[in-house]
């Protein structure tokens, strides 16, 4: 059984500009370290070469980790994660004719929870979308949907406190 | 200091792991964690030819009829199978036999070569030592069928008072907490029928010990509720009790008289 996430998120600027931040370093990193985690880190970002072909720079993979204590986590996902589990989040952007597509996993160190989906940075009037479109999966018999929809609305709260800074950033 | 080793009892050519247990059982004592296992089971049992095992159902077979009595309707495609380790029990169960629905047969912690979806074994790893009950544990969730359930746990003579633990092949992951709530005293009784994993350590400053003494607090404060009725007071003290505890069960279980809190919780 998985439980599913979804999200959109609105921007009062093109998704080049947009994606111009997510393959920003000094961007990521900031949005991290006003998350709230613990000891977070850019594990690895690869931004595409500009090719001179018109989609070289516009690919980005990233990988980020950060820990959440444990005294912030609902009881029942704590009891089930020992200590401030560490989480790692993978989000490989391309480009596409519509604007720009990730596909994003996020998994815990020590437990078999996942999160996997996708996120579209499309055009929406004068500024761009991003919809984010997951599942949860906690493989914790007669339980995990239970798991999945605490971590569904944590989630979904961390991606709507990302949503404000991005905006934040974008005013300038 | 030596491990207890767990006594095996050779049986001819097939070889039955385990102890017989003192066989005590009543009609109806099981009536909770059945209908718990029907609520919750039901994700396990939804396969092709799903296998539910009563282990150690006792002198008597009542039990195990009335487990796959309860499981015909909601799922008519399962087996029942109940094993004893007492050959004289598996004969005296047979006449109540009603294969392919409803069989018995000998076997112990070895579930008889088989690889139930379900198992179900209460009231009979109270009578061994803790070291081999946690061996038995493993034994059998090692023999479950990929994405099993083990069910293990203890009940008064009168099924009034229980407590189950609900494991998988990775190992425990709910404790929970049964009582017919009008024959409540207290929710210390609960702690007289602890699974063996959990029995010897309900002692002052283990989880299990706390969780039990916070549901009494909780149900003292519930108090008031009592003149509505003693399930309005139980309902009160089990959401108090959630606050604080990974409870993973709600109102539409508590109302039964039930709790169950995740396994890491109260582990020893």
């Amino acid at each position: 059984m998985s439980t599913k996430l979804s999200a959109t998120q609105h921007y009062a600027a093109t998704p080049a500009e947009v994606f111009a931040l997510f393959r920003d370093r000094a961007f990521i990193q900031a949005r991290l370290d006003a998350s709230g985690g613990l000891t977070p880190e850019i594990v690895s970002m690869d931004t595409g070469e500009d090719t001179g072909d018109d989609t070289g720079d516009d690919t980005v993979e990233v990988v980020t980790r950060q820990g959440i204590p444990a005294s912030v986590l609902p009881s029942i996902v704590s009891s089930f994660i020992p200590g401030d589990p560490s989480t790692q989040r993978t989000e490989t952007w391309h480009r596409t004719d519509a604007g720009y597509v990730a596909d994003f996993t996020v998994t815990i160190h020590g437990a078999p929870a996942s999160l996997k989906g996708t996120m579209t940075l499309a055009a929406e009037g004068a500024g761009s979308s991003l919809t984010i479109e997951g599942e949860a999966h906690v493989p914790v018999p007669i339980f995990g949907g239970k798991i999945e929809k605490v971590i569904v609305e944590q989630v979904n709260a961390l991606f709507s406190h990302e949503e404000k800074f991005t905006q934040g950033r974008l005013a300038g | 200091m030596s491990t207890p080793r767990i006594r095996r009892y050779a049986a001819g050519r097939a070889r039955s792991l385990g102890i017989p247990t003192r066989g005590t059982t009543n009609p109806n004592r099981l009536r909770r964690n059945d209908n718990w296992m029907l609520n919750a089971a039901a994700e396990v049992l939804g396969g092709p030819d799903p296998l539910v095992i009563d282990l150690g159902y006792g002198a008597a077979a009542v039990t195990t009829v009335e487990l796959a009595a309860r499981f015909q309707r909601p799922f008519p495609q399962v087996r029942v199978l109940g094993l004893e380790i007492d050959q004289a029990r598996v004969s005296a169960a047979l006449p109540f036999a009603d294969p392919p629905r409803l069989d018995f047969a000998r076997g112990g912690f070895e579930l008889a070569g088989r690889r139930p979806n379900l198992v179900r074994a209460m009231n009979v790893l109270r009578q061994y030592d803790e070291q081999p009950a946690l061996a038995a544990w493993a034994q059998l969730t090692d023999r479950l069928a990929p994405g099993g359930l083990l069910i293990e746990g203890t009940c008064d003579e009168l099924g009034r008072i229980g407590s189950w633990v609900t494991l998988g092949s990775a190992g425990p992951i709910s404790l929970t907490l049964s009582c017919a709530v009008r024959h409540l005293d207290h929710p210390r009784t609960l702690a007289e029928r602890l699974p063996k994993a959990l029995i010897q350590h309900n002692v002052s400053g283990a989880a299990i010990h706390r969780f039990i003494a916070e549901l009494g607090t909780a149900w003292d404060h519930a108090a008031a509720l009592a003149v509505y009725s003693p399930k309005q007071r139980w309902l009160a003290a089990a959401a108090q009790v959630a606050r604080s505890w990974p409870v993973l069960d709600t109102a539409r279980r508590h109302r039964f008289g039930e709790i169950t809190v995740s396994w890491p919780a109260v582990a020893p």
